[in-house]
């Protein structure tokens, strides 16, 4: 393109020269292509704490002003964008005019000498008249697919054939597509937004709070022509809104109808994937008769009136749910019931300061992967399970993710409890033997009874004295409850506790005497404790299972001093309530983008396979009578195909139009 | 030269393809309506208006493919024939994969899959050997062992397809849904790609070159089976269910196919023009051929890549709700477009030819892998269907 700019002599280069030059095309090419880069290898959207953790407070504020956590909305990038689009502009009105000449123009005006200077030229003698080699000659070049034209006298003749318009046609079919679906973008694109925004009429809302106390300045009208938001919608309710994301807060889209769920369904493949998401809608609107039903699933949306109602997520709308509290510090009142409902919270009273209980979510299904018998591993479904997070009055949390029925892990029924400290980790589980019940009050009763400290003092004497411990002294309980320590050492710090509580009163070398007697001991009381719950459950008699109960049983014992709450809640009854979560979308611009595309497919091929070319065929008869033809042609795109196709083209026409003894070399 | 004289003048009175065609390619056109029909009647009431459409345009296309380039007739016959043969033996259970004789040792999916993996590896030093050793011989033993993988390659897929609704009904769908069923499509593809340009161009001494990047394809599927396990057929997440995946992917394949060929093309290219054109270099071909199919191959996977990224967007538009997310995968789908894109503009408008335009093709291969592969590995996004 350059050179067609340059070709135009007399004019002086302009900044659009420059423009629509192929090197500045060239530049943005690469300009984009790198620009792009930065948005996937940054994630993008996220909240901005997340960056202030990642990147510190002065990196934080360095990319926030570049604009690196939207790059693709940036200032910077429509800026590439928009001159992407001048540029492929220019270049088309400085192109489009002259190549529309050169499709119109036949250049039948060349000289039988000049044809000689052409890249591809072949010469012979031709046994034919101008005017009948002309016409024989056209119409054996029109087999071939080209248009000629003839100009003939009673000296020679010059046939002029050219193919291939459509290839030109492709180059303003791809150009303008680009352009198009640049301004398509452009429609759909937060543009208009920043222009209220700096007008001050736009301000995207970054607070909590409900959708109808959003102030008018964080709505858009709903004469918005475009945007692209979310809407959570509850099982049984409905909702006449979307929330549209933008930096760090969001924006209220009105809708001019109302959506409401009636269900929300997920079905599952046999191995426990999700097979498909379904919601079944109901469009209230004034301009329909009757309220609208339609269901809709991932890639079967709803469009209604322009706005397209796809599935997007799904989440907990409000599951009610029942526990058992189960004190773990013996402050707490046991049997304590609470209810609730997810996304609100429960308070707990509690000796040491209560705790919010902020119930999170619910998951009915929770599928994971676990190793069967024979050691392959297997997705299971472990079943419900819920959410929450614990918080201190000092603002203090640790999440919770409690399952509501045992599951088999080693061959022992295990209830779970998965706790965090923060987000960024992963569950640690608790393993809670389950009872013959599959249930945790065996677990409970056993740490009461360890916790109550006159059970304690009863246990311990027990365990230090034997049998002896009804008749003993004083002297020897006193011995007993020296050691009654150790009871509440390990169920606050577990065996680490034990052992830093030996390291700071034992001498080293007795270390592993007072060890060993300590854990001896340890085990005794334990062992005595338990006997004590199997005796409330009425069993005098343990079999394997509550032998092998007790073994899991020390380690969760172990790992409750980590717990980081006071109780352990257990699910008991639920009442599961979804919610759906639909993505709404306005996009004017889309059809126009899909004209682009389309302009764009259609012209990549033109340009690829419609070959375009020009070749001249003139005859002249020589004083001598000798009539000479030159077959010339110049490629235009395509070298190699262009030498093969006049070679082709060169033996063809002197087969047909040569003298019987062809003269001089043929290519 | 009298003979090329004498093709040059065949070429000249050479017809246009539709008057060109015999009773054999009108029996070929016949018998893809009918097993389209059969097919219809068979299955159309499970098919929604954009599946038979796909399907008539399946019938069409081969018919089409197949007058344009005969090759294409036999491999279908014998894919055909042989897929139908193996899903005929499965019945309505996977039992048989374990006690048939040809299920076990041939056509079962997994079975097939091997096959092509062994084949392209052979065919590859086949290849190699012939030119090291300027044998026309093991030259042409490559060009047939290409096309026997290639088969089995797409015998593997189709009785794959077939597989999937015999695991479970509800996991049926077309095998272009993960990693290693699109590994096996990009190795026939490719191949497929390089066999036309092959006959087209009369010379096998690139064979090696194309086969190379096959065989690395065909090395990460056996990593990926026997290390992973990833030949395991799995149901759809719902996001995949569509019959825009049976075009999408395809097409993009057909993209990547082709840059890949590009890019090993370049490097025959590259070692053919090295000053000392002495002994095995100089069996490669001519680097005006090799630069003319490298450039002819991009023209092809830049078109088609536009396709499937235009596809792409409508699918887009219907699974997530927006045309255009900037998702990872869109966006490096973006960036190979734009450096082919640059590379066309050079090469057309500025008529750059050369070395510099060979190694922008085999870096154009790097960014390609990074849009197909990569992505997947480092990054996050909505197309996170293949993680490794």
């Amino acid at each position: 393109m350059s050179q067609s700019a340059q070709r135009r002599a007399g004019q002086r280069p302009t900044i659009w020269a420059f423009v629509a030059t192929m090197s500045f095309a060239i530049t943005l090419l690469v300009v984009l292509s790198l620009a792009s880069v930065i948005g996937t290898v940054l994630q993008q959207n996220l909240p901005w704490n997340d960056y202030i953790i990642k990147f510190g407070p002065f990196w934080f504020e360095v990319f926030r002003q570049a604009e690196l956590y939207n790059v693709y909305a940036s200032s910077w990038f429509m800026l590439i964008l928009l001159v992407l689009l001048v540029s492929t502009s220019t270049c088309i009105f400085r192109n489009w005019p002259a190549m529309q000449r050169e499709m119109r123009n036949w250049r039948d005006r060349v000289q039988h000498r000049s044809l000689r200077a052409m890249s591809h030229n072949a010469g012979w003698q031709s046994e034919l008249e101008p005017a009948e080699f002309a016409e024989t000659t056209a119409a054996l070049l029109n087999k071939r697919g080209y248009r000629t034209r003839v100009k003939s006298d009673d000296k020679g003749a010059l046939v002029t054939a050219r193919r291939g318009n459509w290839n030109r046609a492709g180059y303003l079919f791809t150009h303008s597509a680009i352009v198009i679906i640049c301004v398509g973008a452009l429609i759909d694109s937060t543009l208009f937004w920043r222009f209220a925004e700096l007008a001050g009429k736009l301000s995207p809302e970054t607070r909590n709070m409900p959708a109808s106390q959003v102030p008018a300045i964080s709505r858009l009208p709903l004469w918005n022509p475009g945007f692209r938001g979310n809407v959570e919608i509850p099982e049984g309710s409905s909702a006449d809104l979307a929330f549209v994301p933008l930096r760090d807060g969001y924006l209220v889209q009105d809708l001019p109808f109302r959506i409401e769920v009636e269900d929300f369904r997920v079905e599952h493949h046999i191995t426990g994937q999700p097979k498909s998401f379904e919601s079944d809608l109901i469009i209230h609107d004034d301009e329909l008769d009757e309220p609208l039903h339609q269901t809709i699933r991932v890639n079967h949306p709803l469009v209604h009136r322009g706005y397209t109602l796809y599935q997007s997520s799904f989440g907990d709308g409000g599951t009610g749910v029942r526990f058992t509290l189960w004190p773990l510090d013996g402050a707490i009142e046991r049997n304590n019931q609470l209810d609730g409902i997810v996304k609100q919270t429960i308070q707990v009273a509690a000796p040491d300061g209560d705790r919010t209980v902020e119930l999170d979510d619910f998951r009915l299904f929770n599928i994971n992967a676990v190793e069967d018998d024979d050691g392959e591993m297997e997705q299971r479904n472990f079943g419900p399970a819920v959410q929450f997070r614990v918080r201190e009055s000092n603002g203090q949390a640790i999440e919770f993710f409690n399952y509501m029925a045992p599951v088999m892990i080693n061959g022992v029924s295990t209830l779970l409890s998965g706790r965090r400290a923060s987000v960024a980790e992963e569950f640690e589980y608790l393993h809670i033997p389950a009872d013959r019940s599959g249930g945790p009050t065996r677990m409970m009763e056993w740490v009461a009874i360890l916790q109550n400290p006159e059970s304690q003092q009863r246990i311990v004497r027990k365990a230090v004295l034997g049998d002896q411990a009804d008749n003993a002294s004083e002297e020897q309980l006193g011995i007993a409850d020296t050691m009654s320590n150790l009871v509440p050492i390990f169920l606050s710090r577990g065996f680490a506790g034990v052992e830093s509580d030996i390291e700071s009163r034992v001498p080293e070398d007795q270390r592993d005497t007072v060890r060993e007697a300590y854990l001896r001991l340890l085990q005794r009381i334990l062992t005595v404790s338990y006997l004590e719950v199997l005796a409330i459950e009425g069993i005098y008699n343990p079999m394997e299972f509550d032998q092998q109960w007790l073994e899991s049983a020390i380690n969760t014992l172990n790992g409750l001093s980590v717990y980081g709450a006071p109780f352990y809640l257990q699910l008991t009854e639920f009442n599961h309530r979804e919610s759906t979560g639909l993505q709404i979308a306005k996009s004017p611009g889309k059809a126009v983008v899909y004209f682009g595309s389309t302009l764009l497919m259609i012209g990549v091929f033109l340009q690829f396979y419609v070959k375009q070319r020009r070749l001249w065929v003139s005859v002249k008869r020589h004083d001598d009578g000798q009539r000479e033809v030159i077959f010339a042609g110049v490629p235009e795109r395509d070298p190699a195909a262009f030498d093969h196709e006049f070679a082709v083209l060169s033996a063809g026409l002197q087969a047909h139009t040569a003298q019987p003894t062809p003269t001089g070399d043929a290519t | 030269m009298s003979t090329s004289q004498d093709s040059l003048l065949a070429e000249f009175e050479n017809k246009p393809l539709l008057k060109r065609l015999g009773p054999w390619d009108w029996l070929w056109a016949t018998a893809m309506v009918v097993l389209s029909f059969n097919t219809l009647s068979l299955y159309g009431a499970v098919m929604d208006g954009y599946e038979i459409g796909i399907l008539i345009g399946c019938a069409l296309g081969l018919a089409w493919l197949g007058w344009a380039w005969r090759p294409m007739i036999p491999l279908s016959v014998a894919v055909g024939a042989l897929s139908l043969f193996a899903i005929w033996l499965y019945g309505d259970s996977l039992e048989p994969a374990q006690t048939n004789f040809f299920l076990k040792y041939l056509l079962a999916s997994q079975q097939a899959v091997m096959w092509m993996s062994a084949l392209y590896v052979l065919a590859t030093a086949s290849y190699f050997f012939g030119l090291a050793i300027n044998s026309d011989f093991w030259d042409r033993v490559g060009t047939a062992m290409t096309w026997v993988a290639t088969g089995f390659g797409f015998i593997g897929l189709f009785v794959r397809w077939r597989e999937s609704y015999l695991v479970h009904p509800d996991f049926g769908h077309i095998p272009v849904s993960n990693l290693y069923e699109v590994f096996i499509l990009f190795c026939i593809i490719t191949a497929l790609l390089y066999l036309y340009y092959e006959q087209k161009s009369g010379t096998r001494r690139a064979g090696g070159f194309a086969l190379l990047v096959i065989s690395a394809a065909v090395g990460f599927i056996l990593w990926y089976t026997f290390d992973r396990g990833a030949h395991e057929i799995q149901p759809l997440v719902p996001a995949l269910q569509s019959y825009w995946m049976k075009i999408h992917v395809p097409a993009n394949f057909v993209g990547y196919g082709a840059f890949a060929l590009a890019a090993m093309l370049s490097v025959a290219w590259l070692l053919r023009d090295r000053r000392d054109r002495k002994g095995l270099p100089s069996r490669l071909p001519e680097t005006a051929l090799l630069d003319d199919i490298t450039y002819k191959a991009i023209a092809l996977g830049f078109a088609f890549f536009t396709i499937a990224t235009v596809l792409g967007a409508m699918w887009a538009a219907e699974a997530w709700g927006g045309y255009w997310s900037w998702d990872p995968k869109e966006t490096w789908a973006l960036i190979v477009w734009l450096n082919y894109a640059a590379w066309l503009h050079l090469r057309l408008t500025k008529g750059w030819r050369g070395a510099h335009m060979a190694w922008w093709s085999i870096i154009g291969l790097f960014i390609t892998l990074f849009a197909f592969l990569g992505v997947n590995m480092f990054l996050s996004g909505l197309h996170s269907y293949g993680e490794l």
